[in-house]
């Protein structure tokens, strides 16, 4: 799945960084980002394309426990998936199975 | 205390200028720091030079890695946050397995590195790591201090970090001339810690129905109660409600091993009647524990007709590997005082308990070797109840979590999430400074002893009265046992039959030891171990063929437990 999040964090050192790493490492690829520094230059808005076959609530809950960001909205949600996506592909294989949340 | 951050903050001796790094040391003491676990060198050398005046302790350890992990024991055992300390580069660098041990089993531990000056940053110098990007995947939040005059909030704020919600580790990097840098108007800040966040009522509304119909409920506490403190509150949830127990590798203690409704450890090493009562339950009370693959196995086969109340402090837990019918998020010391209810149960207890006699641990020897299960359970039945066991990982760990019955789970020290062997040594020193009044015991194996071996310098130095207990089987035992189980006997790199002299190796640190060969023995060394004043040593031989059982096989479900072979010498 392919889903769009509005996240919103401290403009602080390692703050961006933070947060690719905990998708990467989460197991949601990176498909599309935007980044803009708000009016006032104390925080940053980011637009995240994400894609996974594990649930999106998860990536969202993953992103609001860091501690520089102020807030995630699970924004889109992309019906087709786009082939040919390594995360994806490595988790079919590996068989594991996560179940949805709440 | 207040709770106001407004009212919190307060001027301190307005004009008076410090150093960054007296500015660390201060804020560290007003956050009630009295031990700090480090390793000097180049970039943290103005830390080093603060401490000589500061009213807190430094321990010098023999490697980074032992200041960390002495640190995370530190932390598990007052549940205060653990320090440590470390230079840039090669000394950071050495931290990272202790911050990921912190990260893996939420421990709280400030980590503080130097770092190389300001202006140096980036451009390869001397010593530099980027220990700030290093660490990023294995910690909470993490920091680089740009300017001396931040110093106080960002301690306060590491330190509220480190150990509220889910605890974990914080990094703060301090660039040396930060350290060097004065401050003309230092404000600090009073220690105020936030309350955790409370469990909504509906969902307790929802957990007690599901607890009042179900047939068969059964507790699943894992380290969440150690973290909260809540062995008071477990204890009276499984005695009002009479519901038995299993609990995780981290849970242990959380009740006690000898309580009548405590079914053992569940998982892959767990007791048969545990994992049975898992697999037969309707209701699984799942308290701050997190579904691991050590403990469920197969996860679609795992508590198959079981509906699930999940309690955790962690959102990001609640659902994350199964789903749940009821989300308690919060403390779980409140939750559970609010859950008791009514139960009918008689069956479903009396069906527990008599599987839990059918397969309770046998010790009946039938060789003059030591069996190790056997040394474990005679040590827990003879040593005090405030005793603390630190673990290093492998076989003997397991055999610690099966046959050592622990009274709390702040007791048992072990590292479960990320299963670091050479964590025993270090954090039992780090728990003797967290409670000298207690008797602090590491039962490693003669592969993870060697790991962190360097900290018997540090025993020595400053006279700890710690013991250590070395099963050795020459050997990797449980590597070894997976080569035999499920590599067809296929031995690769896991011998250790030239072992050192463990015995002449403490005495080069003026520890005494002893050694254990035989059955007979056993006797005579836990009497001696649980009587000697300081130090001790005690390298106990046991057979190279024992084996760690039951055994869930990797991908197996829990109802699929190897038992020891019938013709095995321990059936
Ligand atoms: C730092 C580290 N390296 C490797 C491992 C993999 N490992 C797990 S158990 C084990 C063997 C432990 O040997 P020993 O300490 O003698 O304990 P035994 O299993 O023999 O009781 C190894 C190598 C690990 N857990 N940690
Ligand atoms: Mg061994």
């Amino acid at each position: 799945m392919r889903s769009t999040l509005d996240i919103r964090l401290n403009n602080c050192e390692g703050a961006l960084e933070r947060i690719l790493c905990r998708l990467r490492q989460r197991g949601y690829a990176l498909c599309d980002m935007n980044v803009r520094r708000s009016a006032d230059f104390s925080a940053f808005v980011v637009e995240v394309t994400i894609e996974s076959d594990r649930p999106m609530d998860q990536a969202v809950k993953q992103l609001t426990k860091l501690f520089d960001v102020q807030s995630v909205k699970l924004h889109v949600q992309h019906k087709e998936v786009l082939p040919g996506n390594g995360y994806a592909q490595r988790e079919k294989e590996s068989e594991l199975r996560v179940c949805a949340s709440v | 205390m207040t709770s106001d951050p407004q009212q919190r903050q307060k001027e301190s001796w307005p004009g008076t200028p410090m150093k960054g790094a007296q500015v660390l040391i201060e804020a560290l003491e007003r956050e009630g720091v009295d031990c700090i676990f480090g390793y000097p060198g180049g970039a943290i050398m103005p830390v080093y030079d603060a401490l000589v005046d500061a009213n807190l302790r430094h321990i010098l350890f023999r490697h980074e890695q032992g200041a960390a992990l002495a640190a995370d024991g530190y932390a598990r055992v007052t549940g205060k946050v653990g320090v440590c300390l470390a230079t840039s580069g090669p000394g950071a660098t050495n931290l990272v397995t202790g911050l990921a041990n912190s990260f893996m089993d939420s421990v709280p531990v400030v980590a503080i590195t130097g770092q190389v000056a300001t202006s140096h940053m980036g451009t390869d110098a001397f010593q530099e790591v980027d220990i700030f990007g290093i660490s990023m995947p294995v910690v909470k939040h993490s920091y680089i201090i740009r300017d001396a005059a931040s110093i106080p909030t960002i301690i306060h704020e590491a330190f509220e970090i480190a150990n509220s919600g889910r605890p974990g580790p914080v990094l703060i990097d301090l660039p040396k001339d930060v350290a060097n840098a004065v401050v003309e108007n230092v404000r600090f800040f009073e220690i105020a810690k936030a309350a955790p966040e409370q469990p909504q009522s509906d969902q307790l509304a929802i957990a007690r129905d599901l607890i009042a119909k179900s047939r068969r409920p059964l507790v699943y506490a894992g380290g969440g109660t150690r973290i909260a403190r809540a062995s008071r509150e477990v204890r009276e949830f499984v005695e009002t409600t009479g519901i038995p127990i299993v609990t995780t590798l981290q849970g242990l203690g959380c009740i006690s091993g000898k309580h009548p409704l405590f079914l053992g450890m569940l998982g892959m090493h767990g007791t048969k009647n545990a994992n049975m009562a898992v697999q037969e339950s309707d209701l699984l009370i799942c308290v701050g524990a997190r579904f691991d693959d050590r403990v469920t196995g197969k996860l679609a086969e795992f508590a198959p007709h079981a509906k699930i109340i999940h309690m955790d402090i962690d959102p990001a837990e609640i659902g994350k590997l199964r789903r749940v019918q009821c989300a308690i998020q919060g403390d779980i010391k409140t939750a559970l005082a609010n859950l008791a209810v009514p139960t009918d149960i008689d069956e479903w207890v009396a069906q527990c308990k008599a599987n839990k006699e059918t397969y309770a641990w046998r010790y009946d020897n039938p060789t003059e070797k030591v069996y190790a299960p056997k040394f474990i359970k005679e040590l827990s039945d003879r040593a005090a109840a405030n005793t603390i066991i630190t673990c290093d990982v492998g076989q003997h760990q397991m055999w610690v979590a099966q046959h050592y019955q622990f009274d709390s789970p702040n007791n048992h020290l072990t590292s479960g999430g990320l299963g670091t062997m050479g964590f025993g040594l270090p954090a039992a020193i780090g728990a003797h400074f967290a409670n000298p009044q207690s008797q602090v015991i590491n039962m490693s194996g003669d592969g993870s002893f060697m790991i962190n071996v360097q900290e018997l310098a540090t025993i020595k130095r400053y006279s700890l009265p710690v013991k250590v207990v070395i099963f050795d089987n020459q050997a990797l035992g449980m590597v070894r046992q997976w080569q035999e189980l499920f590599h067809e006997e296929r031995y690769s790199e896991v011998s250790l039959h030239d072992n050192p002299n463990f015995v002449r190796l403490a005495e080069a640190f003026d520890i005494p030891g002893m050694e254990v060969r035989q059955a007979s023995e056993i006797d005579g060394a836990i009497e001696r171990l649980l009587n000697e004043k300081g130090p001790l040593l005690v390298h106990v031989h046991i057979d190279p063929k024992d084996n760690v059982w039951p055994l869930v096989p990797p991908g197996k479900s829990n109802s699929q437990m190897m038992e020891a072979k019938p013709n095995a010498k321990y059936a």
